[in-house]
Formats: structure tokens, sequence, C-alpha cells
């Protein structure tokens, strides 16, 4: 039984979220959206001949408690597998396979004010890839009694780190795929709570405090099945501050996984009845994890730099331990960027050795051969990898732009590192992806 | 890779980051009670939502005008792509919405005349309509 354990993709399995309808709605929805915004353009540029004086006043009258907004970005590209398996993916990339369908996305978002303070929104986005679920991704009632606090309650996004409540708005940030090393995949970004922001201006600088609250309650994917996963007590703090040309960002998540069943539960289960509590302690699958943040970012008219250092501390064997960083430095020209960016990750999972005595009983020797199989599986499931990329943006026209992208991503031996499968023992898996994005707002 | 290095180097030279810098500007506010002195980086958080006088409304030019190019490169301190892609952010995380942007020089004066809390930035040579004072000269 124990053999089937497929720790393996547990990273890819237990991020990506999934509905049991998924297959049938996302290309539905994509459509429709697709359908809509055509038609919405339609609108805009007739309102785009107006005199000013008509615009003015079509953006000041009544109608302006509702206004609709949205983002969209079309993202093509493939990966040149130069070791390791050549069937292994990459950001769902297949060897010199050039794909749109991996990260285009398009989005709408609807805020609708019942006064000054008082504001409904709604974001709903469709992924053309199908393993990501299409659907609302936020929906809350904001409150802002002042200029200076906004509260939110409903279902939002945790913003673990800079661009993480942005991570489906391609055109908010420089690359067309956020350092993998640093967005995890597997921290699941919505949550049903509050979140509360308070800025104060201290001379020429700003310190914003920002603390969210709430719980998370949803299917994901756990070694290969849908599961339902409960996340208790899940609050974080943030912490910027701006002055001028630079922002510093320091933030603290954390949550407690209260209910999750995996075949990994079994083993434990068995450890303990075996009598080794502390080996089974190591395979425990609920508990605390939380992630810490350090960020500067510089911005300039010429150059720019954004630099995140995060630690993740997890107390359940399906999330190893892991320090992770990213720096970009860029040079801007007018409407072009050129930037360049270094990524790396090392994680840890403190795994006993194995104690459990052979000969005694073939159901000890089959306990600990399966101990050491999963440790094994555990070891090289690790996400260890560095990446070097290379990018242009080039923002042509207000509000549209083009990337370019070519990266290097060079896998830990024997770990799979962000790869869908571990390297054969001994080997690495690295790859060289291309990526081309088309990035817009409206 | 000599075509990579063609690329850049077209680009490096070819282009100019400050182009309008050189125009001057007003930044004014149609309000007596708003008459305290602001720092450029005052002006500039202004600009980016944050509230620093309460009440006020910061008034922009559309994208690809000239005074608001001059504007970008001598308070915000940053290109329109990357104040661009700072404001998509803050709009899809529900943080604070984008200033008004008027088509034209004559719509920010207009909307000065109309309302109170309005800040905004001129040119240096227009003529300011009643009411408006000058905050900072740029």
């Amino acid at each position: 039984m124990y053999s089937s354990l497929n720790i393996q993709a547990k990273s890819e399995q237990v991020l990506c979220r999934r509905s049991p309808y998924k297959k049938f709605i996302a290309p539905r929805v994509f459509k429709l959206v697709v359908a809509f915004l055509i038609l919405g353009f339609i609108p805009l540029n007739t309102l785009a001949n107006d005199t000013p004086d008509d615009k003015t006043k079509a953006r000041n009258n009544n109608l302006d408690w509702l206004k609709t907004s949205g983002f969209g970005r079309i993202v093509g590209g493939y990966i040149d597998v130069t070791s390791g398996n050549e069937d292994l993916r990459f950001v769902d990339y297949e060897n010199k396979d050039f794909s749109f369908s991996n990260q285009s996305l398009i989005g709408m978002q609807v805020d609708a004010s019942y006064s000054k303070k008082l504001k409904l929104s709604a974001q709903a986005v469709a992924h053309s890839n199908e393993k990501r679920e299409s659907g609302i991704e936020w929906l809350y009632l904001s409150y802002k009694p002042n200029d200076k606090l906004t509260t939110k309650i409903g279902k939002l996004r945790l913003p673990f780190f800079n661009y993480s409540d942005v991570i489906n708005v391609g055109y908010a940030y420089q690359w067309i795929t956020p350092p993998r090393q640093v967005y995890l995949d597997y921290l699941f970004s919505n949550y049903n709570g509050v979140n509360v922001q308070y800025s104060q201006a201290l001379e020429d600088a700003i310190i914003q405090i920002e603390g969210s609250y709430g719980q998370f309650d949803d299917d994901i994917m756990v070694q290969g099945q849908s599961t339902n996963v409960k996340v208790d007590d899940l609050r974080g703090v943030v912490l910027k501050f701006i002055d001028g040309a630079y922002t510093t960002r320091l933030s603290y998540h954390e949550g407690f996984v209260f209910d999750v069943v995996t075949p990994l539960d079994t083993l434990a289960e068995n450890l303990v009845i075996a009598g080794f509590n502390r080996q089974a302690d190591v395979f425990n699958t609920k508990g605390k994890v939380s992630t810490s943040q350090f960020g500067i970012a510089y911005n300039s008219l010429t150059y720019f730099y954004d630099i995140e250092i995060i630690s993740i501390d997890s107390d359940i064997i399906t999330i190893s331990d892991s320090n992770s960083g990213q720096i970009t430095v860029g040079y801007n020209v007018n409407d072009l960027s050129i930037y360049a960016n270094y990524a790396v990750s090392l994680a840890h999972t403190d795994i006993l050795a194995n104690q459990i005595p052979l000969g005694l009983d073939p159901r000890l020797d089959q306990l600990s051969f399966v101990y050491d199989q999963t440790s094994e599986k555990v070891q090289n499931s690790q996400d260890e990898l560095q990446s070097y990329s290379l990018g242009l943006r080039w923002d042509f026209r207000p509000n549209f732009a083009l990337k370019f992208e070519i990266s290097r991503h060079i896998g830990e031996k024997n770990k799979r590192a962000f790869f869908s499968a571990s390297p054969a023992t001994g080997d690495q898996n690295s790859v060289v992806l291309y990526q081309t994005a088309l990035e817009w707002v409206f | 890779m000599r075509l990579l290095y063609i690329i850049c180097l077209l680009i490096l030279t070819c282009t100019t980051p400050l182009a309008g810098v050189s125009e001057k500007l007003n930044v004014v506010i149609n309000s007596d009670s708003f008459n305290k002195e602001l720092t450029q980086a005052q002006i500039r958080n202004i600009f980016l939502g944050t509230p620093l006088l309460k009440g006020v409304k910061p008034v922009q030019l559309e994208q690809g005008h000239p005074v608001r190019k001059a504007f970008n490169a001598k308070v915000i301190g940053m290109t329109e792509s990357r104040i661009s892609a700072y404001w998509a952010q803050m709009r899809f995380s529900g943080t604070r919405q984008p200033p008004f942007e008027a088509k034209s020089i004559d719509e920010v004066l207009k909307l000065l005349q109309q309302d109170q809390k309005i800040i905004a930035y001129i040119p240096e040579n227009t003529p300011l309509p009643e009411g408006t004072i000058i905050l900072v000269s740029l």
C-alpha cells in the first residue's frame, strides 16, 4: 500500500487547487471573458472620440458608483531540457513544445460603491491552463472610514510577498514568470477573512501596516487525490516603509493545517502503533506553516532593483523548510526596460534515521522498507533550484506591454527542484526557458 | 550574441529617459486652506495615492501628455511604465485607485475651478484660475 505513495509531485499536487468541474468550466469561462472583452472595446473606443467635456461629464456622473476594469496576459514559450529527464516539465512547459496555454489568463474586476466609504468588489479570473482553477479570486466588502484606514472582509488574497496579491496581473511586475523560488504555487493565496490596512505619512516618508486574519477550506490535490484541506488561524502582518525611491517590506504569515488526510497519515499511524513515535512525528501532515519575508525595492528613472528574501518554516512533511531569494536589477530607457534576475532556493527536511529493527517481524520489515522509501522520496522531492533570467519589457502603448524573457533553471542534484519529476540518482535537471508575453490592463 | 549587443547599443544610444524634463511646472490647488509648504517628496506621495492632505484629490494628465512626462521625471522619478505597473498593483489588490486623468490642461483648469480639493500640475506659463494658489514650482 505504501509503495503507492507519490511524494514526488507533492508540491504541485498540494498547491494546485481544482474543482471536479474545472475541465469543463475553464475553457468556457475563458471564451466568454474573451468575447466580453472584444465587445467591451467597442464602447471604449467610442468614448475615446468624445470631447474632453463629454468625457469628463461621463466620468463624473452618477454612474461612477459602478466601475469595471480588467487585465489579461497571453504568454507563450517552451523549454529546452539541457540535462536530466527529457520528458520533464517546468511551469507546465514540455521539452521543445511551444505553448500559449500554460500561463495565459484574463481577469475582470467590478467595484460597486454604496457610498464613498463602503464598496463591494469582485474579481474573476479565467485561466487557459486547465490545471489552474478559474473563478472568483476576490469577493469582498471594503470599508474606508478615512483616507488612512481600509478594512476588507470576504474572500481575499494573502499578501505573502511583494506581488502575491497580484500574481495574476502580469502587467504589474517585470518578469513573465515570477521567480518560482519565492512565488511558490502551494501557498494558496485565497482565504476567507478580514484585512486591515493603515497608512501614515512621516514627513517625506510613508509607513503602511497591513494585517490579515482568516481561514482556508477548499479542495486541493494531495498525493494525486482531491482532498479537502482546512487551515485555521491564518494570520499575517505586513510592514512597508516607503521613502522616495526606496520601499522596504517585512512580512510574516502563518497558518495551522488541521484537517487533511493523506497516505502519509497511515504511515505515521503505523509507526505510532509500532512504538516509533519520534519517527511518526516526522511524517506529520498537520501543523503550523509560516512564511517570513524581507524585501527592498528601488525605482528611479533609469535604474531599478527588487530584492526579496523569504523563509518557510513548516511543521508538516509535505512542505519543506526552505530559504529562498531573488534579486532583479533593471535599466529603463523610456518605454523599454531591460532586467536580469537571479533566484535561488535551499530546502531542508529533518528525517530521522531508520531505527526499526529488521528480522523480528515481517510487518516491521515492511514498515522499515516503506520508511526508507518514503524518506528518500521526501528528500528527492525538495525544491532546490537556481535560476538566471534576462528579460525585456516594452510598454509600446498605454496599458499594454510586450515582454521577452530567457531563463536558465538548474536544479540541485537528486532534487525535484520545481520540475515535474525528480532526476535519476546522481543526476540533475536543468532547462532553458524561452518566453514571450503580451500583458495589458483596462 | 552580436545581434543582441547591437540591439542593446541602439536602445542605449537612440533614446533618452529625460525627454521633456526641462519644462517648468507649478503644482496648484484651489483652496486657501492648503497653503502649507510641501516638499517634492510629499507631492510625489500625494500623486502615488498616499493620504497626506485630508480629502485632497490629485488630478493628473493622461498618459503620453508631455506635461505629465515632465512631472513624472521631476517628481515621481519613475518611468511611465513603472508608474502604470504600480497602479495596476494598487488597483487589482484593492489598495487604492489611480488619480483621475484629465485629457488636457483646459480640463485640469476646469476641474480646479469646480472642486476646491483638487491638486494638479500645470505648465509654469499657464494663467491660474481665480482662487488657485501655487504650492510648489518645479
